[in-house]
């Protein structure tokens, strides 16, 4: 095993770390950019429990597959 | 980030358009801006972070009313501020607002050979993934507007900068929406279900809730005001025991062994309080069982005596030999016979050795309860004993400590001390009403907590025969996943933070401090304060306490440059973006400025000072002048005659440049090159 293949073994293992693991983690992701497009960005704030409501909905439906 | 150049265009004291071009030279890293009081170092900073965030900093006055007075009067009525900068990988944009009439118009472009191409669609989520607001503050710094971080609301800058370096703001945002809408599924649930069980259970848990929010608000609320009594108390004592008096430095000596000694007591009386539990679990039985055992006890003991415990025959040989009509000696004995009959009268004394075995161990058991009463007897006496000498020895010395507290405030001659010690009872007296409601609060959410579980768990079971009733409790479930990764990942964050960011601190206080003194961070009031070797608190002069702000906020850039690639996706990543700081160095002496003007620009990639001159005399230019890229003069220039004024000027590089002029034209500040030296 090379520094190379090392190195490419680290690199897999953080893309594998930052991978949702499961919909709860994908999910809570949605939310906060949700949150991030609100607070930091250019969206209006009057739709975002809406917006969340719809999400959790979705994930609901889609652990009942 | 670095900014390349800065555009004013009407903003403030900035009449007509005026520009800054920053060094972005990787060694001469330093801009420098001249610029006297009232010039306008405060606007330029506040330029900054209008044009960028829309938002202005607490010590900008009027910040509806931007536009230039001239300007205005002269039928303008705009105003705008445009930033070129160069992003981490390289790209170069241009960030433009304007203000007209009633529009503020905000762009982004990126530059491509000069040019500009059509503005950046979402401009401010753009702005924000560069260096997100919350966290701009900390680069673009106004250095006497942060407040002591020592002081008696530091606490609060501190909790707040650490939340919002760790970039918590949405993921906390986040938490609470969710929070609430899982309430609303909760609502929901109880008006699907027809029975009315849910309502009933979901009222309680409601309560309970609510409770345990309010119980882990007052645990917030007592630890941190214990740990402020504690901490006041501890700058109290030190105090005392420098006091000029010996007198005093000797009550309070003896005070503190007593306190100790106090200290001690009280644990051992805990100690015993404990012990009790104990001995009441282990002797328990055998101090009620007692009576009990003895009489079984004597009942064997008069059976042993009778020769029926234990028995000479064993019942089951007995029957087997009558049945087998054989003896163990190979002898037959035939019913009728006298043989038989003697066997037969042995099966009066014969028993199941089974039933022995079980009497035997009930003997050895009562024996073990009989000789422990023993034990308890004298364990008990002990330990009341212990709990009756604790409780002595505590009264003796809460009595010796009133009679110090007396005797320490009876100091006629010296009123501070009186005074120290009357604050010191006060203080003591608040400490343990405090401590008090503390173990109260964590008592009634400790007894809060399972029976919310139980009841959460109640409903699961009830609601599972609804469908509709079904469906908000996966609702609900899935919220609550939610809500436990954020709070997992906002905790987990915090774990070690204190440790990180103090250690930062004391790394840069050891290079500008000359005493042997170091910062203290208090995890429970999140204050800040020097310590000496000897871990006693040091009362801070101004100068100090302004060193411990630029050590804190230099902590804070450097955290926040580590986070850079962070991408949990959940909390905002860190920004490495320009340290702009408009007169960081007020209080400060002359030594203390070199050292922290030299230390900066080591631990950021671009500066920009906007210095007065009382900031920038003295050791600053000879500890930076060879990391300056850029210099500029903020020239006041005023339409009204110099009249009996003496002229003003600046002395940079062995000469003088003009701070201020009089009979021009306008009232304005003009900003102009010193030198440029990249």
């Amino acid at each position: 095993m090379n520094m190379e293949d090392i190195r490419n073994q680290i690199n897999e293992a953080n893309i594998a770390f930052e991978t949702p693991v499961d919909n709860i983690q994908k999910l809570t992701r949605h939310i906060v950019n949700i949150e991030r497009q609100l607070i930091y960005g250019d969206e209006p704030s009057s739709r975002r429990l809406q917006q969340i409501r719809v999400l959790i909905d979705d994930a609901v439906k889609e652990l009942k597959k | 980030m670095k900014f390349i150049s800065i555009e004013l265009e009407n903003f403030r004291q900035f009449y007509g358009t005026q520009k800054v071009v920053f060094s972005i030279d990787p060694y001469k890293n330093i801009t420098v801006i001249h610029a006297e009081n009232g010039t306008g170092k405060t606007a330029f900073l506040n330029a900054i972070m209008w044009c960028l965030f829309n938002t202005t900093t607490e010590n900008f006055n009027d910040p509806k009313n931007i536009i230039n007075k001239i300007a205005k009067y002269e039928g303008h009525n705009g105003y705008a501020v445009a930033i070129e900068f160069i992003s981490d990988n390289g790209d170069e944009f241009l960030v433009r607002r304007s203000h007209k009439l009633n529009d503020d118009v905000f762009q982004v472009f990126q530059i491509i050979e000069g040019d500009y191409g059509t503005p950046i669609d979402k401009p401010a989520s753009f702005i924000n993934s560069i260096i997100p607001k919350d966290m701009a503050k900390y680069f673009f710094f106004q250095g006497e507007g942060i407040g002591k971080i020592s002081s008696s609301n530091g606490s609060q800058v501190v909790k707040q900068a650490i939340r919002e370096i760790l970039g918590f703001t949405i993921a906390e945002r986040a938490l609470d929406d969710v929070r609430s809408i899982r309430k609303e599924y909760r609502r929901a649930l109880t008006s699907a279900d027809k029975s009315g069980d849910l309502s009933k259970k979901q009222l309680e848990i409601d309560r309970l809730e609510e409770g345990l929010e309010g119980y882990s608000e007052q645990i917030k609320k007592f630890s941190a005001s214990c740990a402020m009594f504690e901490e006041k108390l501890r700058a109290i004592d030190t105090q005392l025991e420098n006091s000029n008096s010996a007198t005093i430095k000797q009550l309070h000596l003896r005070r503190g062994q007593i306190e100790q000694a106090l200290k001690r007591e009280k644990q051992l009386q805990i100690d015993s309080l404990r012990d009790k539990k104990t001995l009441i679990s282990e002797f328990a039985v055998s101090t009620f069982g007692h009576s009990l055992s003895k009489e079984v006890l004597d009942f064997i003991d008069e059976k042993e005596y009778e020769g029926s415990i234990p028995a000479p025959f064993n019942e089951q040989l007995v029957h087997d030999i009558i049945k087998n009509k054989s003896c163990i000696c190979g002898a037959a004995v035939h019913e009728g016979t006298d043989a038989f009959k003697c066997i037969q009268e042995m099966l009066k004394n014969a028993a199941d050795p089974m039933l022995e075995n079980r009497i035997s161990k009930a003997r050895s058991q009562l024996t073990v309860i009989k000789n422990s009463l023993v034990r308890a007897e004298v364990s008990f006496d002990r330990n009341i004993k212990n709990q009756f000498d604790s409780a002595e020895k505590i009264k003796e010395y809460q009595g010796k400590l009133s009679e110090i507290s007396v005797e320490i405030s009876g100091a006629e001659s010296i009123e501070t001390v009186k005074n120290l010690e009357n604050e010191r009872v006060r203080l003591k007296n608040s400490l343990e009403q405090d401590r008090r409601n503390l173990i109260k609060a964590e008592l009634s959410q400790s007894q809060a907590q399972p029976k919310l579980n139980s009841l959460e768990a109640e409903i699961k079971r009830l609601s599972s025969f609804d469908r509709e009733v079904d469906k908000y409790n996966s609702l609900i479930s899935v919220a609550e996943s939610v809500e436990n990764l954020l709070e997992n990942t906002i905790k987990n964050a915090e774990k070690d933070i204190e440790r990180v960011l103090i250690t930062k601190v004391n790394d840069y206080l050891s290079r500008f401090v000359r005493q042997e003194y170091s910062a203290k961070l208090n995890s429970q009031t999140f204050s800040i304060r020097l310590v000496d070797s000897n871990d006693q608190f040091v009362p801070e002069s101004d100068g100090q306490s302004l060193l411990l702000n630029l050590t804190f906020i230099a902590s804070l850039i450097e955290i926040s440059r580590e986070r850079k690639n962070a991408s949990g996706q959940i909390l905002t990543p860190g920004a490495v973006a320009p340290f702009v700081v408009d007169a960081p160095f007020g209080d400060l002496d002359n030594k203390y400025k070199g050292h922290v003007a030299q230390a900066i620009p080591n631990s950021v990639n671009q500066v920009v000072f906007l210095l007065s001159s009382s900031h920038w005399e003295g050791s600053v230019e000879s500890n930076i002048r060879a990391k300056v890229g850029k210099e500029y003069n903020m020239v006041l220039e005023e339409s009204a005659g110099k009249k009996h004024k003496g002229a003003d000027y600046i002395d940079i590089l062995g000469r003088k440049y003009e701070t201020v002029r009089y009979d021009c034209a306008k009232d304005k500040t003009l900003i102009e090159e010193v030198g440029s030296y990249v």
